[in-house]
Parts: structure tokens; sequence; C-alpha cells
């Protein structure tokens, strides 16, 4: 009996947890099938290519704004810091900066934000939006004032120090392409999953989003862990810069502001509360993809990036709502009528029957096992209908009730009418 | 025989408000001691400084006969010292054993060096303790969120219980619960003082206060106005004294 109860919960806890898992990745198959129909030349290699490439530098800030978000932080600052940083690293380069220092300088920069937005957040105990908005402004600032308000260049491919473009694209001599960029990509994603997943850090990343009392109260040092994920966000910050330095090769001090905004809006589709306490890695690389594929597939149906920003925005709204319902769903108080019980009961007995058949199975009793089978289909078949005949009964009986109600309640307010009439 | 745990003459001032005014308390272990009083008296400033949540201006805190140097949640911790809060205290988003284990979590070395967590172990020891404490929960990779008031109770009581409390302080521990969990609550307070463990109980509840505690501590205006016995008293004199018409030294 212990064991059929247990895979029950499991089927509930499949329904409850696998439908969260599977929709964003569902939502992201069925879009890139979608433009493959309808769009021009969707199924290519060129384009696959084209939406790892488009999201790349997104994906990385958005993999350091999940730990943010988890935390029940926020960074706004993740897209600027991403492009002062390459700015300055640029502008190093121009100065006689060799390649890898520059690429170094680069993630270090990120890292200082970062860091800053760390003692802001976890010292001062500022709030995230407000500390973060300041460090956007700040590191705009100082992207623009460092290269004089000039674009920043890196060598192109063929030129001294060109060979950084391979990290993330890698042409080979024949004209073929090689996103080397996803295999980074995933290895940063694998490692920020696994610090999430099986870490100190991650499990009390989640508990400080969940309840940051409980666990300052458990012992948890919170400031040194909260420090360490604006950090952790900085870092990726300078990777996603580097990478856009490398696909893009041009970097104007303008850009970065509104990065920060896809980077919460894939988290967000990704499944990532805003509330703090859940999220995974996995989905936000899934709300990057789903981005990416409308960024390179809405062109393809002659449409333009406007329209990308549009459905950008309606699928964040979609993504709130159904979790929202979800949460809703998992918060209800389920309490169970007899046909609940029923149901489980004989499901209980019916599974028992089945471990009772497959042992008589392997003992080769062939009598017994043909007289098992039907003695469980005549089972399945009378619960079936058994259940569906309370349930209705149950329903019955509630609009029953319901409609008593309102009676009453009609009652009530022409009695009141009376009065105030007398 | 000394106590267990005891505070001397501790105060605790917020800016020009005296919050606990020299107080002393004293508790032996396999004893429950409830604080009474009103809301503002002071007593939950009172176990905070015991559990280190708030260092105290004045006083010592006494373990074991000994001078305890207690600053932070961590130092109570080591100690033994364990607290239950009003609100639970648990992290609503992490699965039952990572609750039990927040904050001391047990890792264990990947690929020889770096350190992650063992789920298994953990998951394991949690499932003994509540086993020891006859606690029924359908499965503890399950978030706590998905909880009754009752289970997360016992939940948090069975986190001391692993972590090897010897003084447990409890918070309104049947505050937001309905009756029967209430009653499986008390039955556990019962069941850790036959542990030998030292328990303080904050509560609002003179039924519950009536039912497991030994002593009655009633605080008034940061002040403690009185040290019962509660063999030796009626509700009626607690009553009175915490509502401040009578003074019992």
């Amino acid at each position: 009996m212990g064991n059929s109860t247990i895979s029950i919960n499991r089927m509930q806890q499949f329904k409850e947890r696998g439908l969260k898992y599977i929709l964003a990745p569902a939502a992201l198959i069925i879009l890139y099938v979608f433009f493959g129909i309808f769009g021009r030349n969707y199924f290519s290699y060129p384009t696959l290519v084209n939406i790892i490439n488009a999201a790349f530098y997104i994906g990385f800030i958005a993999m350091g704004e999940t730990f943010i978000i988890i935390t029940g932080g926020i960074d706004l600052s993740v897209g600027t810091v991403m492009m002062a940083s390459t700015l300055i690293g640029g502008v190093a380069l121009k100065h006689g900066f060799p390649m890898v220092p520059s690429l170094i300088l680069i993630i270090l920069v990120g890292t200082a934000f970062g860091t800053l937005n760390g003692l802001m957040v976890a010292l001062i105990k500022m709030p995230p939006f407000i500390a973060t908005l300041g460090t956007m402004m700040i590191s705009m600032g100082v992207g623009s004032i460092v290269s004089n308000v000039q674009s920043a260049t890196f060598p192109i491919r063929g030129h001294e120090g060109g060979w950084f473009k391979s990290i993330f694209l890698y042409l080979s001599p024949s004209g073929g392409m090689i996103p080397t960029g996803a295999l980074l990509l995933l290895v940063v994603g694998v490692i920020c999953h696994l610090m999430l997943s099986s870490t100190k850090l991650g499990r009390y990343t989640y508990a400080i989003g969940s309840n940051i009392e409980a666990a300052r109260l458990s012992g948890v040092n919170v400031r040194k862990w909260q420090m360490m994920v604006y950090i952790i966000s900085g870092v990726l910050a300078g990777i996603g810069g580097i990478s856009y330095a490398a696909i893009y090769t041009t970097v104007l001090p303008a850009q970065g502001q509104g990065f920060e905004l896809y980077a919460i809006a894939a988290a967000v589709i990704g499944g990532t509360s805003l509330a703090g306490g859940i999220g995974t890695i996995w989905g936000t690389v899934i709300g990057v993809f789903i981005m990416s594929v409308l960024a390179t597939g809405l062109p393809s149906l002659n449409l333009q990036a406007h329209w990308q920003t549009f459905f950008t925005g309606v699928i964040v709204i979609g993504a709130v709502l159904l979790d929202m319902y979800r949460n809703k769903k998992a918060s209800e108080v389920h309490i169970e009528t007899p046909a609940d019980k029923y149901k489980k009961k004989e499901s209980e007995h019916i599974a028992e029957l089945k471990r009772e058949l497959v042992k008589e199975k392997s003992s080769g009793n062939s009598s017994r096992t043909a007289e098992l089978r039907k003695e469980l289909s005549s089972l399945q078949k009378e619960l079936k209908a058994e259940y569906s005949r309370m349930k209705a009964e149950e329903k019955a009986a509630k609009a029953r009730i319901r409609e008593e109600e309102r009676k009453a309640e009609r009652d009530f307010a022409e009695m009141l009418n009376k009065k105030n009439q007398e | 025989m000394g106590y267990l745990i005891e505070t001397r003459n501790i105060t605790k001032r917020f800016g020009g408000l005296v919050a606990v005014d020299n107080v002393s308390l004293g508790v032996n272990a396999g004893e429950v001691v409830a604080v009474l009083g009103d809301n503002g008296a002071g007593k939950s400033t009172l176990i905070k400084m015991i559990s280190g949540v708030y260092p105290s201006d004045e006083g010592k805190i006494f373990f074991n006969g000994q001078e305890a140097d207690i600053n932070s949640p961590m130092d109570a911790l080591a100690i033994g010292i364990e607290t239950i809060y009003q609100d639970l205290a648990l992290a609503e988003n992490l699965n039952v054993y990572s609750n039990i284990f927040l904050g001391r979590e047990k890792t264990k070395k990947f690929m020889g060096f770096v350190p992650v967590l063992d789920h298994d172990y953990m998951h394991e020891e949690a499932s003994k303790v509540l086993k020891k404490l006859d606690i029924n929960i359908p499965s503890l990779r399950n978030n706590v969120r998905t909880l009754s008031g009752g289970q997360r109770q016992a939940v948090a009581i069975s986190r001391s219980i692993y972590w090897n409390a010897k003084v447990l302080i409890m918070d309104e521990p049947t505050a937001a619960l309905g009756v029967a969990q209430q009653k499986q609550v008390l039955d556990l307070v019962n069941t850790l003082k036959d542990h030998g463990i030292a328990v303080i109980l904050i509560s609002h509840q003179m039924h519950d206060v009536f039912e497991v505690a030994d002593r009655i501590v009633v605080m008034r205006r940061g002040e403690k106005v009185g040290d019962l016995v509660k063999a030796e008293t009626s509700t009626e004199e607690v009553v009175n004294l915490i509502v401040g018409s009578e003074m019992v030294k």
C-alpha cells in the first residue's frame, strides 16, 4: 500500500511540476516550428546560427539576473554595465593594450560594478531597484566618459587579436560557421545551474528569496551571499560584453539601456518569480531563446523589429499570468470529497492487484493471471463509472446549495427594499 | 541544581525606550517556563537576546553555569539554544530537509575539492528525526509551502531537535493553528520535556500555558513582575499580574 500511495503522489507531482517545466520549452519549439513553416527560409543552418548569435549577450546577463531575482532583488544595471565594460576594454585596446588583458579588463570592470551593487544592497540595505538604477546611470556615464563618446571598435577577423571572435563564432577556412559560443553559453549555463542546485550559494540564494529573515535566523550570512549574487551578475555582464563585442565588433556608448529589461523578461518567461525564491537557469535560457527566435523569426514573416518588442511583451504578460494561475492553484486548499476518497482507495486496490499480476506472470501461473486481468478490467470500469457518478452528484449538490444561497440573498435584498420603501 | 539557562539583570534599550529592564530568569533542564505579558511587555525582546538576535545592553547570560558570550544567532545555536519563531522562520520555497539543514548544510567534496550539497545524506537524516518525534510528512522533497501550519511547526521543532537543542525557545507556537494541531504541538512540547530539554514558551493563550508550563513568568513594561509555580497559582492571579493590578515579589 505504501508503494502505491507514493506512485500516486508522484503522478500528482508530475502533473503539477511537469506542466511547469514543459510549458516554456514547448512554447519555444512551437514558435520555432511556426516560423519554420510560415517564414522564408527559416529552417536553415545560417538562421539557426543567427538565433544563437542573437541569444548570447542577453543569455549571459539573464543568467546573472536570474540569481538576483531568485534572492528577491533586481538588477537594472546589467545592460549598461555590460556596455560600459566593453567600451572600457575597447579603449584600452586602442591605447595599445594586448587582447587578453583587455578581455580580462572587461570582466574586471563588470565585476567591479557588480560589487558596487552588492555593497549598496547587502551592506547599506538600499532597495535593489534604486541601487541598481543608480549603477545603471553611473555605468552608462562612465562608458561615455572613458570612451569620450566615441564608439569602440574591436579587431575584425584576420587582424591582430581578431581570434577572440572565434570564441563565439568559428568560421572555418572553407566558409562554414560553427557557433562555438553556444558551447560557452552551455558551459556557463551548466556551471550556474550546478551552483544553484548543488551548492550552499544556491541553497542560500533560494532561502534569501523565500524568507530573508528565516535565512538570517538560521545563521546564514545573508550579507555575504547577497553580495555574491550581485558579483556573479557583474562577472556575467562582463562575459556578455565580450560576446557582444565578438558578434557586433563595434560598441556604441549609447547602447545597453533596455538590455536589462530583456534579461528580466527572459527570466520571467522562464518561470522565475519576481517575488523571489523561485526560478531556474534552464528556464531563463529557454526564455532567452524564445526572444531570440522571435527576433529572427518575425523578419522572416516580413514583420519588422518593433513587432518583436510587441510580441515579447505579450509573452511576458502571458508567462506572468500563467505563473499567477499556477500559484493560485498550488495554494488552494484541496478538500477531499467522498468521491476523491473513493477513487484513492480503489486506485490503491487496483495498484495492488497489478503488482500481484506482475508477480504471477513472472512465476508463470497462467490461469491466475487471466483471472486477475478480468478482475482488474472490471474494477477499472466500475471505478470509472462510480467516480463520475459520485462527482456528478457532488456537482449537483454544490449547484443546489449555491442556488439556495442566491435565493436567500434575493429574499433578503427584497426584504430590505420593502423596509426601505416603508 | 543550577539553571541550564539563565539571564542575570539583563537590559535592552531601543533609543529612549527600555524594552527589557533588569530581568533575571532561569530555566532548568526538562522544565517548561512560560513567559506571559501584554503586547509590548518585552517578551519577544527578552527571548531575542537569549537567542542572539539582539545583543543585550547590560547583564549577562549563563549557560550551564558558565557565562555565555552570545552576539549572534550562530553563537546561540553553537551552544544549543534553538528558537522557533512566530512566523516559523522556514524558507517556504525550500523542501523539508533543506529547511532542517538550512544554514548548516552537509556538503561532500566533488572531484576532491568542490564542496557540493549532500542531498541524500540530508534527506535520510531528516526522515530519521521526523520518525523519532513521530511526525508524519508525506514527502521530504515537497516544498514547505505545501505543508499545513501544524506540519510546518513540526518541521521547525524537529530541526531544533536534530541540531541537539538543549534550550528551546518557542514564540507563540500555537498562534496560527487549528485546535487539533494545537494539541499536537503541546504534546510535542511534553515530549521535549521528557527528553530533558529546557523550554521557554511565549504565549498569549492562557490555556496552553497552564497545560504545559511548570513555571510562569509574567512581564509588564519590560520588567519581570512575577515568577510563579504553576501548581500554586491560578489564571486569575496571572491575569491580574499581566494587567497590573497586583505585584508579587
